[in-house]
């Protein structure tokens, strides 16, 4: 009982949060100005306690397992998911079912806990569906606006469209092997074309979660649609939680399939980067902008992953925890500046430096952070990335990968360009900022410019492994 | 424990001048920190100028072979030396210009300021390649805020240059790295390393873009002239005076040491560029109305001059190229400071409008000329000395002689030209009859005659005893030609 408390912690965290907050709705309700705070600490307390009580196994027959690393992963989860709820207060705030909105965001989070932690394809699938069904939901939040339904539509069918592939692939592999266990399932691997078949199918579910191209197509709609708490939430947390699931698929369970599935991953990578700065070039509006360069970014992670190594693996988590930061800041400004004015444009953010001088340095620290530019933490993220993938990879690789750089570097310094450019007519009025958010926006900055200089914090996720 | 000073100390107080809200306060602290950096790098020329306090190594991201590790070698002495003495001057000359954010500016000047010491001092590629990109990004914001009307497009384009080449120098270190038999990012493997003669080619030019556009070199240079008028001159002075280096300091220290092979081999063409971009940035020159852009392409020719000489391979031109770094860097200051104060008082940069200033302003005259005649390197001033070795070492280069001779009648075309442009603009500005911008001019203040003068002592100073900078730069220079023999790879082909 005691085993399954400890390895189980994290979910029982947040099944417990879910519960709590079910209560509250059905007992009496509490007023959003009451709810949202408390929710908020009760992320914090959450996120807190991610770093003790930890420890490693497996249960239900080896269908769930954890370790640190894992834990590590899911307290960066836990992390984003706060900061989103900090950040995101003023849409928040204003939602009529605030409850029902946690409800739905826990229950993805915990969807993705159990992903991360399964060991079995069978949980997989199903905790894949939990993690996926409530942002679904989420994404048609903005109830008046037809974008959004339209967003929430689009990505329910491309879900749907994956999880059938997935689960095609799934049972094509229990028929080639006979088996479902992650821990069975390499010795049984030997690359025979049915094998393959069914890898692929695996991979092209991975690559529509992690919006890899060519299956990126819903990615632009669902982002520009959703309310950008929801964007936030899929651009940051789900696809944390997928990259890291994929990568420990890829290096545990496929590894039998390595030349496979190694020149799969560079060409995606390329491929993927390509098109995501390509798109990003000529976005207008924020939200599609920050989800072409979030497409642009999972190449990065790709090359990251194909180094199929040690440091690879530290690289990619390293690089996730810098995205949750970088990401969010970004989307923070975004939501601070779309709840109050309600423009979204690329172009009415001119001049925002001279109203707003705080959003305007951490936008310009966020998209800095983004293009990997020293000395911000984005730098050192695609740096451990870089090295990771230049231990195996042929170096054009890498100077396509240099290349893609400077391409994002010109979309996000358009975007810090018109920040502090100061001709505009009708500029952004000054916005006041409420201290919680202001609060969750300096985190964010001070994770940007410390967490590459620290450098005992990849030495410490290089340790958990 | 030297090196980490110069750094710390202007970061540390420019981040606390993020908070000085008061504009006066925070002006007389940017010179005060600027000044106690001045102290520390003079205390490392000659007290403390030994090995334990020149040099130190740290932990930092130790898991991919990288470290903390700085040192204040001969060339380093001198570009320190340099960057401690300019902000300073740069701080007291530009006393009365007007800021908005006064606090932001300064601030960033001196984060400005930490970059550039890191990049002089780092003996580790990563830290450079961070120095290098941290120097970068306070003058973006310094030309894109306080700049002049087109500054928005004009930085624009110079921090894409820029970063383009940057990227691609990252490329070859991640590559250099790679190879190193202990995956070190230390400049001592980097030199150990003996690439084979087939991959030190391509790994050269992706060096070398990102110097090149530093320098910047022609074909590379077109983001200069627009990014130099455009910022506000106290960056530019940065920006010329002393960011420039990085460039040639990335040749000297970077480049040709570790791919010795493939240095020689390109050695022509890139002095074939240098030596196109010094006729080049000549001829515009002389056309030139607006005196910023003027000093922008002597500067270009100037620059070509130096990087011709590193390739010349020898040691008279390692040494006259360290020297001349920093003795560009004070003459160059002192003329941007005259078009400062030229361009606050009257309101114009245009040669075309200005006239007869001697009879109104004769102290600022004087300055003047002096300045513009040490920028080219007329005997008695500091640029003398290194102009002299380095046509020296262009005579004696590492290539056929032909060539030899080829490249230095060109180069010998920029002094002949320099001259020409340099003499026609102090003809235009302070002779002549007076126009009706300088009808009422008055003469400099006492805060520019201060810098003036400590500039001038320097230029008299350096051009009477250039031993001083010689005796700096000897061993080092020495060092580093040794590391670029390349005979013994010759013989084996």
């Amino acid at each position: 009982m005691n085993e399954f408390l400890t390895l189980m912690k994290s979910e029982l965290l947040v099944t417990a949060i879910i519960f709590l907050l079910l209560f509250i709705k059905i007992s009496k309700g509490l007023k959003n100005e009451s709810l949202l705070p408390l929710v908020q600490v009760l992320l914090l307390v959450n996120f807190v306690l991610g770093f003790f009580f930890n420890s490693e196994g497996s249960l239900f027959g080896d269908m769930f397992t954890t370790s640190s690393l894992i834990a590590f992963q899911k307290s960066i989860l836990n992390l984003a998911v706060y900061l989103i709820s900090l950040l995101c207060a003023g849409w928040l705030k204003k939602t009529q079912h605030l409850a029902e909105f946690f409800l739905l965001m826990l229950s993805a989070l915990l969807g993705m806990f159990l992903m991360i932690s399964s060991d079995n394809l069978l949980i997989f699938y199903l905790s894949l569906e939990l993690a996926t069904i409530p942002v679904a939901a989420m994404a048609n939040f903005d109830l008046d606006k037809k974008r959004s339904s339209e967003g929430a539509m689009k990505m329910i069918l491309s879900s749907a469209f994956s999880s059938g592939i997935l689960l095609f692939g799934i049972s094509l592999l229990y028929g080639a092997t006979g088996t479902v266990s992650f821990n069975e399932l390499p010795g049984l691997l030997d690359g025979s074309p049915l094998q393959i078949l069914a890898f692929i199918f695996l991979f092209t579910a991975f690559a529509f979660k992690l919006s890899i191209v060519p299956f990126h197509l819903w990615t632009a709609d669902v982002y520009e649609g959703s309310p950008i708490a929801v964007t936030a939430f899929l651009s940051v947390v789900s696809k944390g939680a997928v990259a890291f699931i994929f990568m420990s698929t890829l290096y545990k369970v496929f590894q039998p399939m390595l030349d496979t599935w190694y020149i799969l991953l560079v060409i995606l990578a390329v491929a993927t980067m390509l098109t995501g700065n390509l798109f990003a070039l000529r976005q207008q509006n924020i939200k599609r902008f920050l989800a072409f360069s979030s497409i642009a970014q999972v190449g990065f992670i790709l090359a990251g992953i194909s180094s199929n190594d040690k440091i690879g693996t530290s690289a990619v988590v390293y690089f996730v925890l810098i995205y949750v930061f970088s990401n969010l800041a970004a989307f923070g400004v975004a939501a601070v500046i779309s709840g109050q004015t309600g423009k979204e444009n690329i172009d009415d953010y001119k001049g925002l430096y001279k109203t707003n001088p705080f959003l305007g340095w951490i936008l310009a620290l966020a998209l800095f952070s983004l293009a990997g530019v020293p000395p911000t933490a984005g730098f050192f993220g695609k740096l451990f990335l870089l090295t990771a993938a230049g231990s195996t990879a042929a170096y054009w690789f890498i100077t396509v990968a240099a290349l893609n750089m400077i391409i994002s570097l010109y979309y996000y310094l358009r975007v810090v360009r018109a920040v502090f450019m100061d001709k505009n007519e009708q500029p952004i009025e000054k916005i006041e900022i409420s201290p919680s958010v202001k609060m969750a926006l300096i985190i964010c900055g001070a994770g940007i410019v410390l967490l590459g200089l620290l450098s005992w914090v990849f030495e410490h996720i290089e340790s958990l492994q | 424990m030297i090196p980490v000073l110069l750094i710390l100390l202007p970061l540390l107080t420019g981040l606390v001048t993020f908070f000085i809200k008061d504009e006066k306060t925070a002006r007389s602290w940017a010179l005060l920190a600027s000044v106690a950096t001045l102290a520390v790098s003079l205390l490392g020329l000659t007290v403390m100028n030994d090995d334990t306090h020149l040099s130190h190594k740290a932990q930092w991201l130790q898991t991919i072979g990288s470290s903390f590790s700085v040192k204040v070698d001969g060339m380093g002495q001198l570009l320190c030396l340099l960057t401690a003495i300019s902000f300073p001057l740069i701080f007291v000359s530009t006393w009365h210009s007007q800021y908005k954010k006064a606090n932001n500016f300064f601030a960033l000047m001196l984060l400005g300021q930490a970059g550039l010491m890191g990049v002089f001092v780092a003996m580790d590629a990563l830290l450079f390649y961070f120095f290098w990109e941290l120097a970068l990004i306070p003058m973006y914001f310094l030309a894109s805020q306080w700049g002049g009307e087109r500054r928005i497009k004009a930085t624009f384009k110079f921090f894409i240059y820029t970063f383009v080449g940057s990227v691609l120098m990252l490329v070859g270190i991640l590559y250099l790295q790679s190879q190193t038999p202990d995956h070190s990012f230390s400049l001592q493997s980097f030199y150990n390393l003996g690439l084979p003669v087939r991959t030190q080619s391509w790994v050269f030019w992706l060096f070398f873009v990102a110097f090149a556009v530093k320098m910047p070199v022609w074909p590379f240079h077109t983001w200069q002239p627009d990014a130099y008028e455009q910022s506000p001159t106290a960056t530019t002075m940065v920006l010329s005076g002393i960011m420039v280096k990085m460039g040639l300091l990335g040749v000297i220290r970077w480049l040709l040491p570790v791919l010795p092979f493939a240095s020689w081999q390109n050695g022509d063409t890139v002095m074939t560029m240098a030596v196109i971009g010094i006729v080049y940035a000549s001829l515009i020159a002389i056309r030139s109305d607006d005196i910023k852009r003027l000093i922008a392409y002597s500067s270009i020719a100037h620059i070509g001059l130096m990087c011709m000489a590193l390739f010349a391979e020898n040691k008279s031109g390692m040494q006259g190229v360290m020297i001349q770094m920093f003795n560009h860097g004070i003459n160059i200051i002192g003329l941007w400071i005259m078009v400062e104060v030229i361009e606050r008082q009257y309101g114009t940069r245009k040669l075309s409008e200005l006239g007869g200033l001697a009879q109104k302003a004769p102290v600022m005259a004087i300055f003047f000329v002096i300045v513009a005649l040490a920028n080219i390197a007329l005997p008695l001033t500091n640029a003398f000395a290194g102009e002299f070795l380095m046509f020296n070492s262009l005579l004696s280069a590492k290539t056929s002689y032909l060539y030899a001779i080829l490249f230095t009648v060109f180069a010998g075309m920029g002094i002949i030209l320099a001259a020409v442009y340099t003499l026609n603009m102090i003809r235009k500005i302070f002779f002549g009859e007076l126009t009706t911008v300088t009808a009422n001019a008055q003469d400099i203040k006492l805060n520019e005659k201060l810098a003036m003068g400590v500039i001038v002592i320097l230029i008299f100073w350096f051009g009477v005893y250039p031993q001083g900078l010689l005796n700096i730069t000897d061993e080092l220079s020495q060092v580093l030609v040794n590391k670029m023999d390349i005979s013994h790879l010759l013989r084996k082909q």
